[in-house]
């Protein structure tokens, strides 16, 4: 007799190849909306190929195209961190930004700007730095008797963020220069400024982690079953836990160097993801890299757009969307 | 052929607190050992001990003759199937996936399933009697349910030794002596040695060829059920009024006399 277990590889081809369909069209959206409006019509004829209003043309590319870049990178690291969290510490509502990770990391790269470090690697560094030290922190407070409970995680989190704020705040007030408004910004999650040069940057430093991950999603399938399960089925536990760990902090200060704080990207888009796809991580991985891809566009989109002159930083609609989730999922556990 | 484990001289202690000490032990394969004991005796921690969870602090542990020391994860993986207590309750993935877990060690890191994966997770499956639950998730089954599909997993790993922390728990009568008779049969037709950790004394009497009963981390009788469900030696254990005889079936029977503690429950 044999098992009726699905294939997870078909499963993962179909998520793929939908969600690759739906990143397509949200960056098309992505490059075709903006604060100069142009008319569907010389839209058509610039996706057309025809002969295109050349100051359109340069927008498109110049201007748009860096920018939904950064959009679909940024969004695709911080989906694959929350589900990375998400796993290692067995509860739904691990997250980046709310673990402060991306708090952390924003004040090591805030206290390398302030320093004149170079954005590549001084303040990627001091972000590294920064993000794997918050995380340390907040791991060794939401230390439990054997797993880290809920509250504790959160509490801890909340509270890591908050002083990582004050922290940022401070330097920022000393800082007292033209910067401020920049920085200030930035931290509200800011894609319009990364170039096509830091975006490819942010894509070569991204591509390896997310094959690493994908080659440990299995293992994190099995770590779900608890530790001593994980190790009875030959997982090294601690070794992957700790791979996975750093791995995910540096996507997530890679991505909060070039973008700032992007909150709850990594809650919205792996949970909306699980309810369709189910637990399994060799397909979640992939469909969290593209659909968080998908989801940080058509944000940015949104904040191009919803306001009637000049733009919103688009942590402002991720943190909008993101926020009732979270609070949905909090009473949901509760229930 | 040597012996399925051999402890030889083997203390563990947690932080600062003891748990086992100078432990001698060997179980012939193909036993079906029942490990008892009071809460907090240590039995818990001998299984880790064996599954590599742990390392002992002094002393040596073989497994079907190599040292364990030595032994990678995936060999081990190869070698130990575990059945822990804590299983997760809503463990997100259906049985016929959690049961093809059992399968990771002989699996590429992906986990890709072969056909005899599938072929031996489906024998796994039947011989719980999950089969009908295949697809259905594991936060949607009772407690026994889930504990079956648990046990199938172990049992899709295909482990010359088989670990068990008080497998039947959560388990109704029938359902208990489900498991137990799979576990005899394990041992009957594919000479598993079955490592198990039992409150259920009678249980252990019916089905264990060999009981170890530990108190605070030391052995205080170990042979067959007859030698070790022995009246005196129980009640030091425990700590409470018992009463010995001889079942129905033959196997001996502990009863427990309502109200009457000699000095109080042991620690926990």
């Amino acid at each position: 007799m044999s098992a009726p277990v699905a294939d997870w590889r078909p499963r993962a081809v179909a998520a793929v190849l939908v969600l690759g369909l739906v990143l397509c069209l949200a960056v098309v959206l992505g490059l075709s909306v903006g604060s100069s409006h142009w008319s569907g019509r010389e839209l058509l004829d610039l996706w057309l190929g025809r002969d295109a209003d050349p100051v359109l043309l340069s927008i498109v590319l110049d201007l748009r195209l860096p920018r939904v870049l950064t959009a679909v990178l940024a969004g695709a690291a911080l989906s694959l961190a929350g589900l990375v969290f998400q796993a290692l510490l067995r509860n739904p509502l691990a997250e980046p930004y709310i673990l402060g990770v991306s708090g952390g990391s924003a004040v090591g790269a805030i206290l390398a700007l302030l320093a004149g470090l170079a954005r590549f690697p001084g303040v990627g560094l001091s972000a590294f730095a920064g993000g794997l030290g918050t995380l340390a922190v907040v791991l060794v407070l939401a230390r439990g008797r054997w797993l880290f409970r809920t509250e504790n995680l959160l509490l801890a989190g909340v509270m890591v963020n908050a002083f990582c704020s004050a922290l940022i705040l401070f330097f920022v007030s000393l800082a007292h220069d033209s910067r401020l408004q920049s920085i200030l910004f930035w931290l509200m999650g800011d894609l319009s400024r990364p170039r096509a040069d830091e975006a490819l940057g942010l894509f070569l430093a991204l591509a390896p982690c997310f094959g690493l991950i994908f080659w440990q999603a299995h293992r994190m399938n099995l770590l779900l079953l608890g530790p001593d399960t994980a190790r009875s089925l030959g997982v090294r536990v601690a070794a992957v836990s700790c791979l996975l760990l750093v791995v995910t902090t540096f996507m997530v200060s890679a991505t909060v160097c070039l973008c700032g704080l992007l909150g709850f990207v990594g809650l919205v888009v792996p949970h909306a993801l699980r309810l369709v796809l189910g637990a399994d991580h060799r397909v979640l991985v992939p469909a969290s890299i593209l659909g968080g891809g998908a989801f940080m566009v058509l944000c940015d989109a949104l904040a191009r757009t919803l306001p009637a002159s000049g733009e919103m930083p688009v942590g402002v609609m991720t943190a909008m969307v993101g926020a009732p989730v979270f609070i949905y999922l909090l009473r949901r556990r509760a229930a | 052929m040597s012996p399925a484990l051999v402890f030889k001289g083997v203390s563990f202690s947690y932080r600062d607190a003891p748990v086992l000490r100078d432990l001698d032990l060997a179980v012939r394969r193909g036993a079906f050992f029942v490990l008892i004991g009071p809460n907090g005796a240590g039995k818990t921690t001998l299984l880790k001990l064996v599954a590599g969870i742990v390392r002992p602090d002094a002393g040596r542990i073989e497994v079907l003759g190599r040292d364990s020391a030595n032994l990678g994860p995936r060999q081990r993986a190869g070698m130990i199937g575990l059945v822990a207590q804590s299983a997760s309750e809503d463990f997100p993935f259906s049985v016929a996936q959690t049961v093809l877990m059992g399968r990771a060690p002989r699996q590429g890191p992906l986990g890709t399933a072969s056909d005899r994966d599938r072929q031996v997770a489906g024998q796994a499956m039947q011989a719980c009697r999950i089969e009908h639950l295949a697809g259905r998730r594991l936060g949607e089954l009772s407690g026994g349910e889930r504990q079956r599909a648990f046990v199938a997993r172990a049992l899709a790993q295909e482990p010359e030794v088989l670990l068990l922390d008080e497998p039947t728990a959560n388990l109704d009568l029938s359902h208990q002596v489900l498991l137990m008779d799979l576990m005899e049969e394990l041992r009957r037709e594919r000479s598993v040695t079955v490592v198990m950790v039992s409150h259920d004394l009678n249980l252990a009497a019916m089905y264990g060829d060999e009981l170890l009963l530990l108190k605070d981390g030391r052995p205080l009788a170990q042979g067959p059920p007859g030698v070790v469900l022995e009246h005196r030696v129980l009640e030091a254990a425990f700590g409470c009024c018992l009463l010995v005889d001889q079942g129905p079936l033959a196997a001996p029977r502990v009863t427990p006399v309502p109200g009457r503690f000699l000095r109080g429950p042991g620690r926990g």
